[in-house]
């Protein structure tokens, strides 16, 4: 009886492995390119190797690929990172446009090993779409990763389960986002927020305990069943909370100035403590950055100084100089290259 | 060393202010539990500093750790002079939850730690790293910086019309230390989180068992928004504690009024004072002081004739108390704000589309209070318990409380249907921090329900 059932196990599972369509997008054909140059990307026997020492190692595919998200609903990406952190894949459809609701981040496991990740994109789409482009960063910053495996399949309920156990406990709505002041995403399952599969199950049986209510008295056990949810909610809250515990844990022992180097990108508060250094104490100045809130910050860092237009001071930082800006400044300071104090011809 | 021991007397100077508040308003009305006694201290004390230092601005005293101490403290020892009686209550409740059986002492232990770890988590969140978001940067962190360099609150920059409390909250651990650290800068809040935790607990302890009130301040302990706003150096966090506070006392008042009318008006004079207070906090605290005031004036007329004299001079006292507070702020600014939104959500009445912007809204409120994780379940709590126990939640006095949520979300649909700010229902970023402000007492409304119903069924299973 038992040999019976196994051997059932087995063919089904066979057939079901034989049947299972992939497409594997290891192949020059598909032109991998990155935009940033300095990533190098090698094709050999062992697969695709990615590297870059400098900046992020992103990289997308020239050659759209055209496959339909229903029918191949699993991206699998076998890889060896040299660093852990988050993963990311983004895909533009038929208007070839990314878009970030389009995008996939996922935990690392541990660096220097093949792990296997599965990533169920077809959920992120209710009807048939068609996946042209992927943009795939294998973890944030410079590194080295090889891949040995990157293809679309028809993926199996183990496997399709094994992308939802990664997604619910993966980086989207559990990593500080920045925006947590204004909404406190709920971890993804299957694409949408897994709250919300949780609150109709809760809306479900509380219509039932509610028109059961004059035969039955389920209230307690509704209650307790929602206390148990709660508690099982805060549970996965204080994953979140850990992360970003773990996160936050780098300030402990860093003194005010070193704590406020490490919450701006790069070394922009340094360029900042530097223009504060030699710019006059009262005047007023301008900043030329493309960082997000880069102006605000130098505002703020740099006050009583005021931040105005015509100012007879210009902060460039992370651009080279504009020949516009030579005709009314001249290079007054350089603290690195790529960073300047100009001061104006005529003040 | 003396770092530290200047941060403590930052904290000191304003719970003593607070003590003696509290000592003076309440006299012999109602004694209040010691650690309930310590966290309206902090808070009242710390709404009332804040105050201070606003009119010390006016007055065009610098402000400095010397000037507003002093004033702090002439202010309390003055008060304490008026109210010395008062200081020797004849008993001091300083129970804490011990009994039951072993089961329920590990209810109780388990809940007890799960908070206590929640608040030290707050507490690291706020201190481990400088203020950096945006916004904080952009307007709070920025016009503190001001009042620092400048020692006067008058002129600074990015405050636009907003109230005073969290530009002054976060600049006095600045001015009292002599160094602008931006990571102490929200040196309050985390307190303000105790607070507000042991009053949610001591309000629900007044009326069930311990293992009860305790889970309910468990489920305000873990709120996801609430615990990321206690941690950040934005005015939601004091604007959702003051003014719940101040509504949770008001319904103290109503729960009480028949069985103990000194300490009910002992409840009503507490949130007097907090709702003052939430006045100074954001601008919108002046509407939802208006729906307190609203709903206790239903309250009172529908009471009026078990009112005595001497209960009518409490009103008045409560009144005066509330009236007082706001005065100063009302004056200076607020009266423009009450008048500038009012008056566009009346002309803009027939232009906007505010019944596409309806729907819109009750889909930004279902799409956040059930598919994200701002609440946790508590959209699915407050549904539950209108609908499994509509006889409690539609009697006095929850009754009240459910006209107070329904007048807020009332507030929220007027906003964003009438006045300009639909523009935020689009990009969630208003919506979230305005239900936050009031959630709180959402919670504190179901969890009074369930508990009404579960007192009843031991009742009745003693009965058997």
């Amino acid at each position: 009886m038992k040999i019976g059932v196994i051997t059932v196990l087995a063919f089904t599972l066979c057939s079901q492995t034989l049947a299972q369509n992939e497409i594997s997008l290891l192949h020059p054909k598909y032109l991998w390119r990155s935009p940033n140059p300095e990533t190098k990307i090698e094709f050999s026997s062992a697969g695709l190797t990615i590297s870059s020492t400098t900046s992020s190692t992103g990289i997308y595919n020239l050659m759209p690929i055209n496959i339909p998200s229903k029918k191949y609903d699993l991206l699998v990406v076998k890889m060896k990172t040299s660093k852990d952190g988050i993963g990311e894949v983004s895909w533009a459809l038929e208007n070839l446009r990314f878009h970030p609701l389009q995008s996939y981040p996922f935990y690392l496991r541990k660096p220097g090993q093949c792990h296997n990740y599965y990533l169920n994109l077809s959920s992120y789409h209710r009807g048939s779409a068609y996946i042209n482009h992927l943009l795939f960063f294998p973890f944030q910053g410079p590194g080295t990763a090889e891949i040995k495996e990157i293809k679309f399949i028809k993926g199996t309920l183990a496997e399709k389960s094994l992308a939802a156990w990664q997604e619910f406990w993966g980086p989207r709505g559990r990593e500080p986002d920045g925006f947590n002041f204004l909404v406190i995403r709920s971890p993804r399952l299957f694409g949408g927020p897994f709250l919300r599969y949780l609150n109709y199950f809760l809306l479900i049986v509380l219509a039932i305990t509610f028109l059961l209510k004059p035969y039955f008295d389920l209230r307690r056990p509704f209650l307790i069943l929602l206390l148990t949810f709660w508690l099982f909610l805060e549970l996965s809250s204080w994953v979140n909370n850990w992360i970003a515990f773990r996160r936050d844990l780098i300030f402990l022992g860093k003194t005010l100035e070193e704590k406020r180097t490490l919450i701006n990108p790069r070394d922009y508060y340094p360029f900042l403590k530097f223009a504060d250094q030699h710019l006059p104490p009262s005047s007023s100045f301008e900043v030329d950055t493309k960082l997000s809130y880069g102006k605000a910050k130098a505002a703020y860092y740099l006050f009583p100084r005021p931040l105005t237009a015509n100012a007879p001071y210009l902060l460039v930082f992370d651009q080279e100089i504009n020949r516009n800006y030579l005709k009314n400044f001249y290079l007054w300071k350089t603290f690195r290259k790529g960073a300047y104090l100009l001061k104006a011809k005529k003040i | 060393m003396t770092f530290y021991l200047t941060l403590t007397l930052t904290l000191l100077i304003p719970f003593i202010l607070g003590l003696v508040i509290l000592k003076a308003l309440l006299r012999k009305r109602l004694v209040l539990n010691f650690w309930e006694m310590l966290a309206l201290a902090f808070s009242a004390g710390w709404g009332g500093h804040i105050i201070i230092m606003f009119l010390m601005s006016l007055a065009k005293i610098p402000l400095n750790f010397i000037t507003i101490s002093a004033t702090d403290l002439f202010l309390a020892f003055s008060l304490f002079c008026f109210s010395f009686r008062s200081f020797f209550p004849s008993k001091t409740d300083t129970s804490f939850p011990r009994k039951g059986n072993l089961g329920v002492r590990t209810i109780i232990f388990i809940f007890f730690c799960v908070i206590v770890l929640k608040v030290l988590l707050v507490f690291f969140f706020s201190f481990i790293k400088p203020v950096i978001d945006p916004d904080i940067i952009r307007c709070y962190a920025l016009a503190t910086k001001f009042i620092f360099l400048n020692r006067t609150f008058l002129g600074a920059p990015a405050v636009g019309d907003k109230p005073p409390f969290p530009f002054l909250s976060l600049a006095w651990p600045a001015l009292a230390t002599l160094r602008f650290d931006d990571s102490i800068l929200t040196l309050a809040y985390p307190f303000l989180f105790i607070s507000f935790l042991i009053i949610f607990f001591r309000a629900l302890k007044r009326s069930f068992s311990s293992w009860y009130a305790l889970i309910g301040t468990f489920f305000l302990s873990s709120i996801p928004l609430l615990v990321f706003h206690a941690s950040t150096a934005y005015s939601d966090f004091p604007q959702a504690f003051y003014y719940c506070a101040a509504t949770i006392y008001l319904f103290l008042f109503f729960k009480t009024f028949k069985a103990n009318k000194s300490a009910s008006f002992g409840f009503l004079l507490i949130s007097a004072f907090l709702l003052g207070i939430s006045v100074w906090v954001k601008k919108s605290g002046l509407y939802y002081a208006g729906i307190n005031i609203l709903v206790a004036s239903f309250f009172i007329f529908s009471e009026r004739k078990n009112l005595s004299w001497e209960d009518k001079k409490s009103l008045g006292l409560a009144f005066l108390i509330f009236l007082l507070l706001c005065l100063p702020w009302l004056s200076y600014h607020q009266f423009y704000t009450l008048k500038s939104y009012s008056s566009e959500a009346l002309t803009s009445l027939p232009k906007l589309p505010f019944l596409t912007l309806g729907r819109e809204v009750v889909q930004a409120i279902w799409r956040n209070a059930f598919f994200e994780d701002n609440w946790h379940l508590l959209g699915i709590l407050f549904l539950a318990t209108l609908l499994l126990f509509p006889k409690l939640s539609f009697a006095q006095p929850h009754l009240y409380l459910l006209i107070i949520i329904f007048l807020q979300w009332l507030m929220i649909f007027i906003l964003f249907c009438f006045t300009r700010l639909d523009r935020f229902i689009f990009d969630d970023t208003l919506l979230n921090r305005l239900t936050l402000h009031f959630v709180p007492v959402i919670l504190y409304f179901s969890i009074e329900v369930i508990g009404t119903y579960l007192e009843i069924g031991k009742k009745e299973e003693l009965k058997k």
